[in-house]
């Protein structure tokens, strides 16, 4: 218990540090008499902030001007000098002002919503109790040659390491039942975020419970833990706790009891439960079937692993389990790694993930794109601000004189820097408040302002802020302290050719930016537009498909189906498209020797399967009922029969063991079909066997196009028989298709919009830059022009020297962009290739901005009548 | 030189130092509080203080240490020779206008 006897610590040293000396003892003399007062009848926080609202006040300018540095110095004197002069000066040039007010608070707040997203990106998991102890156990099988890498692992593996491994806080075991269904009091839902949890999660991860039991929540295994939101939208106002929802599943209804009730699972998580059920719940009908194999891998494990060197403990005690317990046909390839908790969200793909997870190279390429932004609003500020210099040199001379420091006019300059900094901070607040909400869109995340008003977030706006202000501001401050007076006052015009190199250099550098985002655009959206018009050797139009669970309805369901209007064809199988293809375990001998294991991706699918996805035969024959090939037959891909290397694969047979190991089908080839992309384009085509059988788990039907939406209704509501509780939900392949690029469609978006703004930025910059190359150099135009010069030939004068800064920036941002977007496309197996079409986009979006915002001063400069410009000498 | 280069809160506190012969801050506080129902912060009381103490119109002089304190000394004020006379020439306006005012039949 913290002594509060006495006047806090913390105000003290803070009273000390700014009051002025001479009043100190007698300001903290009074507050500890007031506090000694106070504390007779208040306590705890409220006698805490009864007091800090005094001190506070007490820190007023009022006070703290009564320094005595600041009473009897010149400097105070100076520093309002510069605040006034500073603000004098911005507010007579208010091109310059507004052209750096705008360009600064647009790259700031750009900025500000980027490093939003990352920071909430690289927050993914971090919050957990034991976040740096936890890590994900992650299988590799080594099969045939091709390593897979799965997220899931079997149960019973968890088991053992539970009851036997030491060097381990917890294990938890996460399983999921993605069509469980809760009812209370005849009110149902779906939830497809319901867990199987082992109790050590409470532990280790962090689920902070609202009401209920707290540790020992998950003890009891009739016990069930329910989110807020889940709470009110079954039980309203009611309290929850000690009440019973139904759970169904697989035609069993079991009756949980709320135990708990956790806040709502932060959106930084990636697994977003909504209910949690004891693992060794006795309705886990996982944990009871498949508790003793190893080759049901149907959970996710997370090791709580004591401390960091027990790393290699654990993986020594795994090895030595899969050695001696593993059966022999999984002991060969099998291997385990572990992979920190924090890091699941962004550096796993792998198959079976929890969701589809993000990418760290995504982190990487927007934190890019908000430097460059923030570069470029920083360079358009140093070159206005160098370019300004021959206006400002004599007043620069004049302080000299009359006695001005260089360190005087460094801070003078700096003032300045720190004055539209923050005129920008606060319109870029502006802009970020009213464009929250179409962020949250753009980038698919839900920040609130409770969420950004917290210091993590204030300090990156504030640290934002003060390092647009250094870094923009020193360099010009630096060059102009340095003028000297005599020269500058002699007008000797040295000071012209101040800083004109860094200035060219910076406009290339900005230039080469721009160019670098505008080819990221194209290039982006090239592949993107490839990836969505690419021949996937399939017709997806018109294709919906509806799960139906374990099969047993689907003869039934396809009758009626097959009579509604609307509907062409109806089969059932796998749906092309799905990344996490199911895998079966096939032998090529009938003995189930290792050697002749074949794994690879297998479809379960109806008799028509290939007719009405449009899939072409290459040899062979198509499954049909004729043949009775239920469960006998089977067809393989192009890829599979290479895999192979057989000249005549019709024929081949193949043997089918259940999970259990022992025999189930005998099949043999019958035809093969033509390689088509069964997973995303991100994948090539791999090795793939279609499978006949007569309950399919998934309904695929062809619609014709007329009343597409109506049918699909009436089809739903005629399923709707099959299912319980929920209505069915009717799929529209296309849309699923379209949904496997979601990472590439929100990097080209946010990509367009952020270099949409860098490219506004530069072209801000140097309209204000060309304004005073323009104005200095009117004089020289209206000679010309006295002489004889056409309006044309100025022209070209004006801009050649700026489009000869393009051209070279683009000699470097061709080979930039080509390493950049090769190795990003790279990603890709089906890929577009770099062409050239895009780098010359880039040169001419860039050189017509450049002569637009140049060309614009420079024909007003060459059609304005010499004498104007030729009178004042 | 205008009339009266005080406002009415210096008034009011060069007024409880009057009465009182001399104040500290915590004091003049409680005193504002109890006859004037006054509820002010510390700091304003502080910060009128020394302004009166600029002005010449109010003195200080360090008094006791004492345990409630945390041991620090009171910083008493005294009203000067002029604080005296600005309170006087305020008090007499106020009577001239009063003297003024007619009588009210109700």
């Amino acid at each position: 218990m913290e002594d509060t006897s006495t006047f806090p610590k913390s105000f003290k040293r803070l009273i000390e540090w700014l009051c002025p000396e001479q009043y100190q003892e007698s300001i903290l003399g009074d507050l500890e008499e007031h506090y000694q007062l106070m504390r007779l009848e208040n306590s705890g926080l409220r006698l805490k902030l009864i007091i800090l609202s005094e001190v506070l006040k007490f820190l007023r300018p009022a006070i703290l001007l009564r320094h005595r540095k600041f009473k009897n110095s010149i400097t105070m004197g100076l520093y309002q000098n510069y605040l006034t002069t500073s603000w004098r000066n911005l507010k007579n040039n208010t091109l310059y002002s507004f052209i750096n007010v705008l360009g600064l608070s647009t790259g700031i707040a750009s900025s500000f919503f980027i490093a939003l997203f990352v920071m909430d990106e690289l927050s993914y998991d971090s919050y957990h109790h034991r976040a740096d102890q936890v890590y994900r156990l992650v299988q590799t099988r080594d099969l045939n040659g091709t390593t897979e890498q799965t997220a899931m692992t079997s149960i019973f593996l968890g088991t053992n390491m539970q009851q036997r491994f030491t060097g381990l806080n917890n294990v938890i075991r996460f399983l999921r039942d993605e069509t469980a269904v809760f009812e209370y009091e005849n009110e149902s839902f779906q939830e497809d975020q319901f867990f199987f949890v082992d109790a050590g999660v409470l532990e280790s991860f962090r689920i902070p419970i609202v009401a209920g039991s707290g540790e020992d929540a998950l003890d009891d295994p009739r016990g069930l833990m329910i989110s807020q939101s889940t709470a009110t939208k079954y039980f309203g106002d009611e309290n929850p706790i000690g009440k019973t929802l139904l759970y169904k599943n697989f035609g069993y209804t079991n009756p949980f009891i709320i135990s708990a009730v956790m806040e709502d699972v932060p959106s930084n998580s990636h697994i977003q439960y909504e209910i949690i059920a004891p693992f060794k719940s006795d309705y886990n009908v996982w944990y009871r079937y498949h508790g003793d194999d190893y080759y049901f891998s149907g959970a996710w494990t997370y090791l709580d692993i004591a401390d960091h060197s027990s790393v290699d403990e654990v993986q020594s005690q795994l090895n030595q389990l899969i050695a001696t317990e593993y059966p022999d046909d999984l002991k060969g390839g099998t291997s385990y790694s572990f992979q920190p908790l924090a890091d699941v969200y962004l550096h796993s793909d792998l198959s079976n993930e929890i969701e589809a997870n993000s990418d760290i190279t995504y982190v990487y390429i927007f934190s890019a794109v908000g430097l460059m932004i923030l570069l470029i609003a920083y360079i358009n500020f140093i070159n206005l601000a160098t370019a300004r210099a021959t206006q400002r040199s004599k007043e620069i001379g004049l302080r000299k004189v009359i006695g001005a420091s260089k360190k005087g006019i460094l801070a003078q300059f700096l003032t300045e820097a720190f004055i539209i900094t923050f005129v920008s901070l606060v319109v870029s607040g502006v802009i970020v408040a009213v464009l929250l909400t179409d962020f949250n869109q753009l980038a698919n995340k839900n920040f609130t302002w409770q969420y950004i008003l917290t210091p993590r977030y204030i300090n990156a706006f504030v640290l934002i802020g003060i390092m647009t202000a250094l870094l923009s501001g020193f360099y010009p401050a630096l060059l102009l302290s340095r003028f000297k007076a005599v020269s500058v006052l002699k007008l000797t015009g040295s000071t012209n050719m101040r800083g004109v190199n860094m200035r060219r250099a910076l406009v290339i550098f900005q230039f080469t930016l721009s160019m670098v985002l505008i080819v990221g655009i194209l290039v982006v959206s090239h592949q993107l537009n490839y990836m969505n018009n690419r021949e996937l050797g399939f017709n997806e139009d018109r294709i919906v498909y509806i799960p139906l669970g374990f099969g047993k309805n689907f003869q039934n369901a396809l009758n009626d189906i097959t009579s509604q209007s609307g509907v062409q064809a109806v089969s059932g199988g796998q749906v092309p498209g799905t990344t996490n293809s199911y895998v079966d375990l096939l032998y090529r001998d009938q003995t189930m020797d290792l050697s002749s294991r074949v794994t690879v991706p297998t479809g379960i699918v109806y008799y028509n399967y290939l007719d009405i996805l449009e899939l072409e035969l290459e040899s062979g024959r198509n499954f049909s009922p004729a043949f009775n090939d239920s469960r006998k037959s089977c067809i393989v891909n192009e890829s599979f029969v290479e895999m192979m290397d057989w000249e005549s694969p019709i024929g081949e047979i193949l043997y089918s063991y259940n999970m259990i190991g022992t025999p189930s089908d005998t099949l043999k080839i019958v035809g093969v079909v033509k390689d088509y992309n069964f997973e995303s384009l991100h994948n090539g085509i791999k090795p793939l066997i279609l499978r006949s059988r007569e309950k399919p788990s998934v309904l695929i039907a062809k619609m014709s196009s007329e009343k597409l939406f109506d049918n699909v209704t009436a089809m739903t509501e005629k399923l709707a028989k099959y299912y319980s509780d929920v209505p069915p939900e009717v799929q529209f392949l296309q849309n699923d298709l379209n949904s496997l690029y979601q990472k590439e469609v929100r990097l080209a978006n946010i990509m367009t919009i952020f270099s949409f703004f860098a490219i506004l930025i530069s072209c801000l910059g140097l309209f204000g830059l060309a304004s005073f190359t323009v104005s200095r150099k009117a004089r020289e135009i209206s000679i010309r022009k006295v002489l004889g010069a056409s309006v044309n030939s100025l022209l070209s004068l004006l801009t050649s020297e700026y489009s000869r800064l393009v051209i070279i920036s683009f000699a470097i941002a061709v080979p930039l962009c080509w390493f950049l977007f090769n190795s990003w496309l790279n990603n890709f197996a089906f890929r577009i290739s770099l062409g050239l079409d895009v780098f010359l986009w880039a040169l001419l979006i860039s050189l017509s901005a450049a002569f637009l915002t140049v060309g614009y001063h420079s024909l007003r400069a060459a059609n304005v009548n010499p004498v104007k410009a030729l009178k004042d000498e | 030189m205008k009339g009266s280069r005080i406002g009415e809160f210096e008034e009011m506190i060069l007024l409880v130092i009057a009465y009182l012969g001399e104040a500290y801050g915590n004091e003049i506080v409680v005193q504002l509080k109890e006859k004037a129902s006054r509820k002010v912060s510390l700091s304003t009381v502080h910060i009128t203080l020394y302004r009166l103490e600029d002005k010449g119109l109010l003195n200080s002089r360090w008094g006791e240490a004492q345990e409630v304190r945390g041991g620090r000394r009171k910083r008493y004020f005294l009203l000067t020779a002029s604080g005296m006379r600005e309170l006087r020439a305020i008090q007499q306006t106020r009577l001239k206008f009063w003297s003024l005012v007619p009588e009210l039949s109700i």
